[in-house]
Parts: structure tokens; sequence; C-alpha cells
């Protein structure tokens, strides 16, 4: 279980690994602050292929973020690689209302 | 080094006026026994930091007075180091069995003794930092244990009273507190809503992130709102209460008896479904909305789903913390399985076997989220009413006149309905009056927006297959008008007897015949007119003017 991120050229990625919820927080946050405080950025992609299941704190993690790019004016947010199971509990939860999931 | 104090025990008082030297040339206070019996006495007297004891001794000897202290002062661990003329392994380990902690030979050396104090005392030290700590963690245990009461006994109370609704419900809390809640009331009109909200996370913030949405849900439901707009109010109260990220998924139903419907609004709710009485999931609620508290209320879809039941069935909600619930081989339940349990008459409680069926499924392990689970019987009835209170005077105004005009901006927001909940919640009128009141507008209002302004047949609502398509055409129509109006009028004057409320509606449409509803006698088997004749029985005198697109009725307040 860890949050790992790496930026290329203006394209940030933040990747999360095994169960997304309330025990990564500090880890998610502190990925999320490390990437919002790199100049120029343009996109931010949360890639969830190692997430094998996430709850509500994930969801609210993610709503956080949300926030936080608006106001930096980043042009793009997109969740990537979400397995079905993660597909589903977006869906029930309405999130690509304000996601991007690819 | 801080100054201790040192009892030096011993039978010789040669050996005791030695080491006493000693010890107080390292700047340490003395005090000194004869015997095992006087050194427990000291110890009474005042706890000492160090002891140093002789194990040979007459009357109690050293082993025996250090069983004791040890036994007698069991709360603070206080160093005792044996003195001994020889150290064989064996005395060694009887000492220490005893319960002391370490051993220096006669003569004393003072080199030695000087670094076994400093030990000694290092490690009381310590002993005393974890004991604070453990006082204190205990004291704060005991707080929490307090807090955590008290918030459980609010919460309580406030999600408590579930009397007359007729619904079974389990909660199974992941921590002491849960963030689920399930509420259930009835409106003035009869009809139940219930409400399973599940906060994010769980625990004691999880549960006060739903107590907003548990006040605004009985607030609305005893005033006759929908639960549309109930579901509005709760997102909005959200929002603006709890910070980002923290968010509750609710679903809200109404079930209305008269009308056998089952009116449903899902925001991230996973299951919701009318399961009729052979145990069959014959309509399922999806969420179509994100959970309350995320949206701003401009972006907020209040819109429902309606389904009417032919037979009579259960409304089934459960939160994720079921369905997702992992078994002993990681498997989840079948929700299908589950329901099939549920093939009996709705009026028998049917949920202990469901809630046997989860904890089996669990096979003893704790439930990682919140469980809650709420069955609620879909039949002709909600079971007695609670009697009206009785009593209540109309006194704030006496006679007043107002009027209401609702154009097609207003009408395509449904905010026709909701301003006059406010404004007869707020004349005074008593729980009786209200219901009555809350029926005839309600009736008299959908009237003129569905068969005046909309020109919809009424008809096509009440045969067992036009139902949906019925709503279907209403929420079209009602969503592109463009033109048309309702004019509500309501007076309160003085009668012979009583104060009597007079309220005109009046709409743009073509009108209707209303005619025949009228004098037709109440019949349960035809649903088609049966609000009309409802009026009629409540009102002192209905009349349709204007072919119908104008009703003026009167109701006496007494």
């Amino acid at each position: 279980m860890s949050v790992t991120f790496h930026i290329r050229e203006q394209e940030a990625t933040i990747q999360v690994h095994g169960h997304f919820n309330f025990a990564q927080h500090g880890a998610f946050r502190d990925a999320c602050k490390a990437v919002l405080a790199q100049p120029g950025v343009k996109s931010v992609e949360i890639n969830l292929m190692e997430v094998d299941h996430l709850d509500s704190s994930a969801l609210g993690m993610l709503l956080v973020l949300r926030d936080q790019v608006e106001e930096r004016h980043i042009q793009r947010l997109l969740i990537s690689n979400a397995k079905p199971v993660v597909r589903q509990i977006f869906a029930i939860a309405k999130f690509d209302k304000f996601f991007e999931i690819d | 080094m801080q100054t201790l104090n040192v009892l030096v025990v011993d039978d010789s008082h040669v050996n005791r006026l030695v080491v006493s030297r000693l010890i107080q040339a390292l700047g340490h206070h003395v005090v000194t026994a004869e015997d095992g019996a006087q050194a427990l006495a000291c110890c009474e007297t005042m706890l000492p930091d160090l002891i140093l004891m002789d194990v040979i001794m007459p009357q109690m000897d050293g082993l025996e007075a250090t069983r004791r202290i040890r036994e007698r002062f069991n709360k603070r661990w206080i160093p005792i180091i044996f003195l001994t003329g020889k150290i064989e392994q064996e005395d060694m380990l009887a000492g220490l069995g005893a319960g002391g902690d370490d051993y220096l030979t006669k003569p004393v050396d003072i080199k030695l003794l000087t670094a076994k104090i400093r030990v000694m005392s290092r490690i009381a030290d310590m002993q005393q930092r974890i004991s604070h700590d453990a006082q204190r963690l205990e004291a704060y245990y005991h707080s929490n244990e307090m807090e955590q009461q008290l918030a459980e006994h609010v919460l309580h109370n406030l999600y408590g009273d579930r009397s007359q609704t007729g619904i079974e419900q389990w909660i199974q809390p992941a921590v002491q507190f849960s963030g689920d809640i399930i509420t259930a009331a009835r409106s003035p009109t009869d009809t139940l809503h219930i409400m399973l909200a599940d906060s994010t996370g769980h625990g004691l913030s999880a549960a006060i992130a739903c107590l907003p949405a548990a006040t605004v849900f009985y607030a609305m439901t005893q005033k006759g709102f929908g639960i549309n707009a109930i579901a509005r109010e709760i997102n909005k109260k959200l929002k603006q209460h709890l910070p980002v990220g923290r968010f509750v998924a609710a679903t809200l139903a109404a079930i209305n008896p008269q009308e056998k419907t089952v009116t449903v609004w899902n925001g991230g709710i996973p299951f919701a479904a009318f399961v009729n009485e052979q145990g069959q999931i014959e309509k399922q609620f999806q969420s179509s909305n994100p959970p309350l508290g995320i949206l701003r209320n401009m972006d907020f879809d209040a819109s429902v789903d309606v389904y009417r039941w032919s037979e009579p069935g259960r409304l089934m909600i459960c939160s994720d913390g079921l369905t997702e619930a992992k078994g002993t081989q990681d498997d989840t339940l079948s929700l299908e399985a589950l329901c099939s349990m549920l093939a009996s008459p709705p009026g028998q409680p049917a949920l202990a076997p469901l809630r046997e069926r989860v904890l089996a499924h669990l096979g003893g392990h704790e439930n990682a989220d919140d469980i809650s689970l709420v069955l609620a019987p879909c039949t002709a009835s909600i079971g007695p009413a609670t009697p009206a209170a009785q009593g209540t005077v109309f006194t704030q105004l006496s006679n007043w006149e107002l009027r209401l005009d609702f154009g097609p901006k207003e009408l395509r927001e449904e905010l026709g309905m909701a301003t006059l909940l406010g404004w007869l919640n707020q004349i005074g009128l008593s729980e009786a009056q209200l219901s009555d009141l809350l029926l005839i507008v309600t009736e008299l209002f959908n009237n003129a927006l569905d068969h005046g302004v909309l020109a919809l047949d009424s008809s096509e609502k009440h045969s067992s297959t036009g139902f949906t398509s019925y709503l279907m055409k209403r929420a079209g129509k009602l969503f592109g008008l463009q033109h048309g109006w309702i004019q509500v009028a309501m007076s309160h004057v003085t009668g012979e007897d009583f104060p009597i409320l007079k309220l005109c509606i009046h709409d743009s449409g073509q009108g209707f015949d209303a005619a025949r509803f009228l004098h037709s006698e109440p019949d349960n088997t035809a649903l088609h007119g049966r609000g009309i004749t409802l009026v009629n029985r409540l009102c002192r005198s209905v009349r349709y003017l204007e072919n119908g697109s104008r009703v003026e009725v009167e109701y006496v307040l007494r």
C-alpha cells in the first residue's frame, strides 16, 4: 500500500497501490501537495491500475484534489485504468459527473 | 543526578553506618531499618526511591521483606538491591525471584554502588514516565468513553422513535458509532418517508455529518414536503456545513399506500428495490445522483423514480457495508438470494433471517464498514395513525387574503407546492387541519397542473400499464413548459361558528370535466377521480367554474 507520483514534462501522474482508503490519506495528500507545488503542471492523472478497492473516504480525497486542481487552473484531471469493481463504485456515486474517468 | 531517598536495611549496626556514609557522600538522603519488618514500616511512612537490602536478618529476612514490599506497593516500582556476603547462583535466583532487581557484594565498593544507583535511578525515571503516561491515557480513555456514551444517547434519541412506521431496520456499526443512519416518519398526508444515509468514513465524525440530514428530514416530513424537496434541502445544508471531501450517500423513499406508489431519490446508495411477496426484485432504484453535500444546489437534480405496485411487497434498502461485506471466502453476498428470503406477506417481520444470513456470511469477522438495512412494507395502509394533537387554535392572524401566481418558470422548477406548503405550515393550523389542507391543496394544485396547464389525460394515469408512460409524459411536458400559469388565492374569513379557509385555484388550461367525480361515492377500487371525491368530503363546499379551470373550496377550521 503506497502512493507514488512522477512528473514528465507538464504531465503529473499519481499512482495508488492496494486499497485506496483512509489509511492512504496521508500518503495521497503528500503526493498531491508535491505534484501541485510543481510549477507549470498542465494535467494530473490519477492512475488506479493497482487499486483493488476504494471506499468513500477515497472518493472524498478525490473531491478535495479536484477543488485544488481547479484553484490552480490546471486544465485536466483524469482518472485512469480503474478496474471494474472500482468503476462500479464510481458509477454508484455518479462520479463521472465530476471526473474524466478513462 | 537528582537526590534520592534511599532505605538501607541491615541488622548490623556497623554495616548500616558504613553504607549510610557512602550514600550520604554521594549526596542522597538515607533512612535505615534493622530488619524486614522495620523496612516495611518505613515504606508505609514514606516510599523510598531505592532500597539496599541485606538478605540474612532476624525476624523477617530480606527475601520475605522484598516479597511483601512488592505485594503491598504494587502501584509503583521501587528498585531493590540486595547486599550480600557472597553470591552463589542459587541465592541470586532466589533473590531475583522474590522481586529483587540486582546484587551488590559486601564490603560495598563505592564505584560499583554509584554506578548501580545511577542505573536504578534511570530505570525508575522511565518507569515513572510510563506510569504517568498510562494514567493520562486512562483518564483520556474514561473521558472519551463518557463523551461517546453521551453522543450515543443523543443520537439514539434523535434517530430513535420509529414507532408507527412499520419499518424493520438493522444497523451494525464498524466501530462504536455508525456513520449510517436510518430515519422514518409519516408525513401529514399519511405517506411514509424513509431515509437511509451513509456518511463518509465511520465513527463519531461520520455520525455527526449525518445529523443535519436527519434534522432536515424530520422537520420537512412533518411539514408535508415531498422527498425531492427534502433531498434538495439536505444537499444544501450539507454543502454549507461539511468540508470538501465529506459527504453523505443517501436514499430517500416515500411510500404512499393510497396511490400504491414508492417514490425514490437515490444518491450513491448501491441497493434500493421493491421486492414482491414471492421474494423477487420487481423494481430496482439505481443511484442516479452523486451523494448529498457535493453538488451546488443549482446543479442538484431532485428528480425521483416512481414505481406503482399492483401486489404488496417490501421496499429494501441497504448500504455498501452490506453489499461489499467480504465473507470468509473473500466473496460478497448475493442480493438476489437475500431478497428471495423475503417471500412472505409484507406485514410480517422478515429482518431477523436476513441478519442471520449476513452474520453467517461474515463468519465471525468484524465488518469493515457500517452495515445498514431497512425493510418497509408496501401495503394498502401504513398502520394506525398518531392521534392528532387537539386544540391548536387559529390565532396568529384573524383575517387575511393571499394570492400567489406561478408562471412557467416556477412550475418547471416545482416551486408551487413547496411555496404553498411553506405558507400552510405558518398559519397555525392544528395537525388534523394541516393534514386535511395538505391533501386538498395537493390534489387541487396537481389537478390544475397536470390536467389544466399540461393537459394530460387522467384516465391514462390510472391504468395499470399507463402509469409509467404518464409520468414520463408529464416530466417531458413540464420540462419544456413555456406558457401557462396557476393562480392560487387563499383567504381566511370569519364564519358563523368557526373561521373558514377559502381556497381558489385557477389555471390557464382548457378545463376538464370534474362534475362526474364530485358527487360519486369514494370507491377504493377505482383510483380515477378519487382525489376530488375526497376533497369534496373534507370541504364544506366545492365549486368548479369556468369549465373546470377554476375551483373554489371552503374548509371549516373547527
